[in-house]
């Protein structure tokens, strides 16, 4: 366990603002909100960060002229366009909401119905590589979802919605909810290996 | 109530806290021995794979960021990232890790030079191979959609968070090999259930440090999660007979 | 105790011991007669037999620091007297001798047989008694001597090889030549005589050259290796390099020899007062000038060498046998071959094909035998690698590149290396797709049913499916929240979904807004993404558009986007105003609505907008944690509901009012245009426009899913059937 001016800063703040959560101090309550507004602060140069990392990744696939260089010249034009744009008129300004609604918005509906389609045929396929009870399973109560929360034409089955809310509230938050303990319990323990310097991701 | 919720939290914490520094330094001599994960063993030998015939990985870290509840998950794919990074540094094409943030994607540039810096291939680092594919969930998706054949990947690793778009993520790489992947969101869990080759349910996702051998606090740290597994379950079942019985 | 001297070390060691104790290095050679026997002397000749006694009389005597004794190698030397000083040993010497001439002669000597190198040869009886008597300080040489000089005496040799005997008076001494160095060209018979191309100087096969000594014109004598078990013999003796004379003759120079002589000039001064044999001497005439002309010695004057006097020594029987020995003995042990018992290994094809056809090593003369070194300090040994000389002589094996075996496999494999070295573009490897991950047709029908189920409604303007009737009590425990909400105090909305997910979340954020907006509740809105804002801003216009009055009056308030996550919400919650400050637009603070806000408490509820369960955990356990009086209210998707829906039903819960998905959008929408009188929903919702084709692509999938599992369930029951069958 290495320590670094790096580790040192990094368990000293995390304890901070973790002891703040419990001891309801003035002074560190104080020191407690300054460093999140630092961590606000470091959120949004990171996202400049890492739109500029974007480009260049396109930039030099243009440059290199590697395959599908011509979408990232359309990437890197809208791009900049829209940032010029953003930066001039503002975020909320009837040209930004207008590009965020009539073509960023299309074009994400439309992945997501992509996405409709390649899960759907995803579905299909894992019966044929994992016919397994677990698969059928699966396949069982996607269907009782799928027809307990869609309409149905000419007729209603109250039982079926009665039993596709019975199994979304009891066996499925039952089951995330087991979920979500063990993923708490692990996200616990990585954060804890952060604070006591075990793990160190910012150095290796 | 909240009193009792946060004492609860904190000794939870310690709890956890200490028995992740007894396995760590108590038993340090001792690897503990897991169950088999078939998508960690896949891992493993998709990273050897790779590197023998010269072709490249992905490892996507997701769309998560370092601020909120899935940065856990994204540490997560750091640790693996390191792994991965060091055994295909030496190799024509080392592996990609890609994010939708740029926090995640700095930390990812730092694993690869510190990896290969280890593997005295500093000559070889190239900074972009720690990338922004897209900026949110969507955006990450398609660009990410198009890494596996434009980079000639043989193998995505899904190892962060990530919503139901992994999807389209998963699909993309299984049409050029395996798919290993893992995530915090029970959605996207039950996603890559249908699309990827070996995926990772639950608190799996938290073991593959462990498994790919870290080092010995990852492995201590799943060694901690089991004991406190077994608390929580004995606890829950003991609050439900109390609160059936009609003593809470 | 007789002592035997280590001929590597010189230190001494017991008579009987095989090895030196401290080097560990044999002191008898291997080729030595069987150990425990004495070989008979037996001397052809009475001169013969004469020199086999002294010979071994000297081997057996002399010990370091007897008084009397030899010099001996391990570097202990005696006080060396001065120039005019008479040598302690010379001294004894001639006080014994005029002892000795009143002794009786000896008895006959014992008969002449092969020496021993195992135990020196005895001394006659007669001749140790003679000894006896004050004998106890005296080196066993000595006696023998005085033997030896008594026997000379009786037999009154001529042409003795060895010539008069001196001493210092000139009769007691042992023979000055075997204190004198074999010089350059004399060889000792039995050795190797100088092979052609050797020039004077260059030590002879299997002879050991001395290293230079002090400068001399002359080249270094060479040094005859001491002998293996001549212990009682120095080659370092005085004198080595100078001649031995008797006192007042002054013989012919000898070359100087250095390596054992170094300091012993004075003995040799000493040494060369001693009377040398005539035999000798005339080896030395006949030898100094080939030495210094440096002309190798050719058979002539070997024949001269080997004078009369050398052919007495060079008989048979004169000089022991292992002086003269080149071979071992005939009755010698044979050491046994071990590699007979060795199997030879078998080479594997591959192995064999590699091996070049031609290209044996030469084998050196009598590798195949084992040969015996015969001298130097490793004589006696087997095995010992030649001199330089012969081993330059083993040619290099011929290397014979296309006589190598080579089968078709192998050519192969060969050719196709070649080819990707030489080639670039061979390595490049064509990678097909994996097999079932092509494009399958079936696919393009599952694409095209869904496209058709989700066009039709549209297309034929059908409503087929049923609207949902009943409303959750979620739902309208939000809407009676809403209701009762005061109309001064802002509400803050939270719009936390992407553009893909506004499709779902739009219809219910609608529908809220709808009543928001229709009871003139302020709404401040924020957003943790980035499209947040532009998402907001677009459903309040569109609520605004049913709501002119709303618009004109200024109430929606703008926070704009929010960086951070959960660590921005955590410190928006702290202090609402700082963190949001920075981002939303200078004159939402500045409203008359927010201007009493300072905190959270200043918001009269919060309502979340979201499709990504994580994305609501961090609100309430960021923002609700810290503000439990704060009302917290959600719109969220179908697929986040199983893991809302315990922050709704837990005992204190977190959130007071959901809408969920589609469903709770359209039964909202319905609520608020409802008709009180009648219950019928009045206008149509966005989601109405959508519930035909949702309901249509659901079946669609529902269809498509049982068609697989049915195919699937149908595939493995075949298989399960066919294999039952095979067993």
């Amino acid at each position: 366990m290495k320590f670094h001016v790096s580790v040192v800063v990094a368990i000293g703040t995390g304890l901070l603002t973790l002891v703040a959560y419990f001891v309801p101090l003035a002074p560190l309550q104080a020191m407690r909100a300054a460093l999140l507004q630092i961590g606000a602060i470091l959120a949004t140069v990171a996202l400049l960060l890492g739109a500029g990392n974007l480009l260049s990744v396109h930039a030099r696939k243009i440059r290199d002229g590697k395959p599908g260089h011509l979408y990232s010249i359309f990437l890197v034009i809208s791009m900049l366009s829209v940032f010029i744009m953003v930066t001039v008129f503002g975020p909320q300004s009837p040209y930004s909401v207008w590009i965020v609604t009539q073509v960023q918005q299309p074009l994400e509906v439309a992945l997501t119905g992509l996405l409709s389609g390649v899960l759907l045929i995803a579905g299909v396929r894992v019966m044929f590589r994992r016919p397994h009870w677990s698969t059928y399973l699966f396949f069982l109560a996607a269907v009782i979802v799928l027809l307990g929360t869609a309409p149905l034409p000419f007729v209603a089955i109250p039982f079926l919605q009665g039993f596709r809310n019975w199994l979304a509230q009891v066996p499925a938050v039952g089951g995330g909810r087991g979920l979500l303990l063990g993923i708490a319990l692990g996200a616990t323990a990585t954060g804890l290996r952060v604070l006591l310097g075990l793990d160190q991701p910012y150095q290796r | 109530m909240a009193a009792i919720e946060g004492v609860l939290a904190l000794v939870v914490g310690l709890l956890l806290a200490g028995l992740i520094l007894f396995f760590t330094f108590l038993r340090r001599g001792q690897w503990p021995t897991f169950r088999r994960l078939p998508a960690l063993e896949a891992l493993s030998a998709d990273i050897g794979r790779s590197v023998e015939s010269g072709t490249r990985l992905h490892l996507s870290l997701g769309n998560g960021s370092m601020y909120g509840p899935e940065a856990s998950a994204t540490l997560v794919g750091l640790a693996a990232l390191s792994q991965i990074a060091k055994a295909g540094s030496v190799s024509d094409k080392p592996p990609l890790a890609t994010s939708a943030d740029g926090a995640v994607t700095l930390l990812s540039q730092d694993v690869y030079r510190v990896a290969f810096r280890h593997q005295r291939a500093e000559d070889r680092y190239d900074p972009l191979l720690g990338r922004i594919a897209g900026l949110g969930p969507l955006g990450y998706a398609a660009g990410t959609m198009h890494t596996a054949p434009d980079e000639d990947v043989t193998a995505t690793f899904i190892l962060g968070p990530q919503g139901r778009e992994v999807a389209l993520v998963a699909e993309a790489g299984s049409r050029r090999g395996d798919v290993v992947g893992g995530t915090l969101d029970p959605v996207a869990q039950a996603v890559l259930y249908a699309t990827a080759d070996h995926p990772l349910i639950g608190e799996e996702l938290f073991a593959t440090g462990a498994y790919l051998k870290v080092n010995r606090a990852h492995a201590a740290s799943v060694q901690a999660q089991d004991v406190m597994r077994w608390v929580v379950i004995g606890a829950a079942v003991a609050l439900a007979v109390l609160g059936t019985v009609g003593i809470l | 105790m007789p002592e035997l001297r280590c001929p590597m070390c010189g230190k001494p060691n017991a008579e009987t011991d095989e090895v030196c104790a401290f080097c560990q290095a044999r002191l008898r050679p291997l080729t030595a007669a069987p150990s425990g026997s004495e070989p008979p002397i037996s001397p052809s000749s009475p001169a013969e037999e004469e020199a086999s006694d002294w010979l071994v009389r000297l081997r057996a005597q002399g010990t370091a620091g007897e008084p009397g004794g030899t010099r001996d190698l391990s570097g202990e030397a005696e006080p060396l007297p001065g120039p005019d000083e008479v040598p302690n040993w010379l001294a004894r010497i001639r006080a014994r001798g005029g002892e000795e001439g009143e002794a009786t002669p000896p008895a006959a000597p014992p008969p002449s047989s092969e020496i021993s190198q195992a135990s020196p040869p005895e001394i006659p009886s007669e001749a140790r008694a003679e000894q006896q008597p004050g004998e106890t300080a005296e080196p066993e040489w000595l006696k023998r001597l005085r033997v030896r000089r008594t026997y000379e005496q009786e037999q009154e040799p001529e042409g003795s090889p060895f010539g008069t005997p001196t001493s210092a008076r000139g009769e007691e001494l042992p023979p000055d030549w075997l204190h004198v160095p074999r010089e350059e060209g004399w060889r000792a018979p039995g050795l190797a005589t100088p092979s052609e191309g050797q020039t004077a100087g260059q030590p002879a096969p299997g002879e050991a050259e001395a290293p230079s000594g002090p400068t001399d014109e002359t080249p270094p004598a060479r040094v005859q290796g001491p002998f293996p078990g001549g212990d009682s013999f120095s080659p370092s003796a005085p004198a080595m390099g100078e001649s031995a004379q008797a006192a007042g003759q002054a013989g012919p120079k000898l070359p100087r020899l250095s390596p054992f002589t170094q300091g012993s000039e004075e003995l040799a001064a000493e040494a060369a007062e001693a009377e040398i044999p005539e035999w000798l001497a005339r080896v030395r005439e006949v030898t100094e000038p080939a030495a210094q002309g440096g002309q190798p010695q050719g058979g002539q004057e070997e024949e001269g060498l080997a004078g009369p006097g050398l052919d007495e020594l060079l008989a048979p029987g004169v000089l022991p046998e292992w002086l003269t020995a080149t071979q071992p003995p005939a009755n010698a042990p044979q050491i046994e071959s071990e590699t007979e018992e060795i199997e030879h290994a078998v080479l594997p094809p591959w192995l064999q094909a590699l091996r070049p056809i031609e290209g044996r090593a030469v084998k050196s003369e009598g590798s195949e035998e084992e040969r015996v070194e015969t001298a130097g300090p490793l004589s006696g040994l087997k095995g010992v690698l030649p001199p330089i000389s012969v081993l330059e002589k083993v040619p290099h094996p011929p290397v014979q590149r296309e006589q190598l075996e080579v089968n078709p496999a192998h050519a192969a494999q060969a050719e196709l290396l070649q080819r990707v070295v030489i080639n670039p573009e061979s390595r490049e490897v064509k990678r097909t797709e994996r097999a079932g991950r092509r494009f399958h047709s079936w696919t393009l029908g599952v694409w095209a049913l869904l496209l058709v189920a989700i066009l039709a409604p549209g297309i034929t303007q059908t409503h087929v499916f049923a609207r949902p009737t009943t409303v959750s009590v979620e739902t309208l425990k939000l809407r009676t929240a809403i209701n009762a909400l005061p109309v001064d105090r802002p509400i803050l909305m939270a719009f936390e979904f992407d553009p893909a997910d506004a499709a779902e979340l739009e219809a219910g954020a609608l529908a809220v807004v709808d009543q928001l907006m229709g009871r003139g509740i302020p709404i401040a809105s924020l957003s943790t993404r980035p499209t947040g804002p532009a998402m907001a801003a677009d459903v309040i216009a569109r609520g605004e558009a049913a709501h002119p009055d709303y618009a004109s009056a200024g109430k929606y308030l703008p926070l704009g986007y929010l960086p951070g996550d959960a660590v921005g919400l955590r410190a928006f919650a702290s202090d609402p105003r700082q963190a949001s400050g920075a981002t939303s637009s200078s004159s939402a603070w500045d409203s008359p609505f927010l201007k009493p806000v300072t905190s959270l408490e200043g918001f009269s509820s919060i309502i979340i907008v979201v499709a990504q369960p994580q994305l609501f955990q961090a609100w309430i356990e960021q923002v609700h944690t810290l503000h439990p009086g704060v009302p917290v209210f959600a719109v969220i998707s179908a697929a986040a509901e199983p893991l809302v829906r315990p922050y709704y039903e837990s005992d204190t819960p977190s959130v007071e009012g959901l809408v969920v998905g589609l469903a709770g959008a359209e039964t909202y929408a319905c609520m608020n245009s409802a008709n009180s009188a009648t219950g019928q929903c009045g206008s149509i919702s966005p989601a109405d426009s959508w519930w035909d084709a949702f309901g249509a692509s659901a079946l669609t999938a529902v269809l498509v899913l049982g068609v697989g599992a049915l195919g699937s369930a149908g595939i493995a029951l075949v298989k399960h059937l066919g294999e039952k069958k095979r067993d």
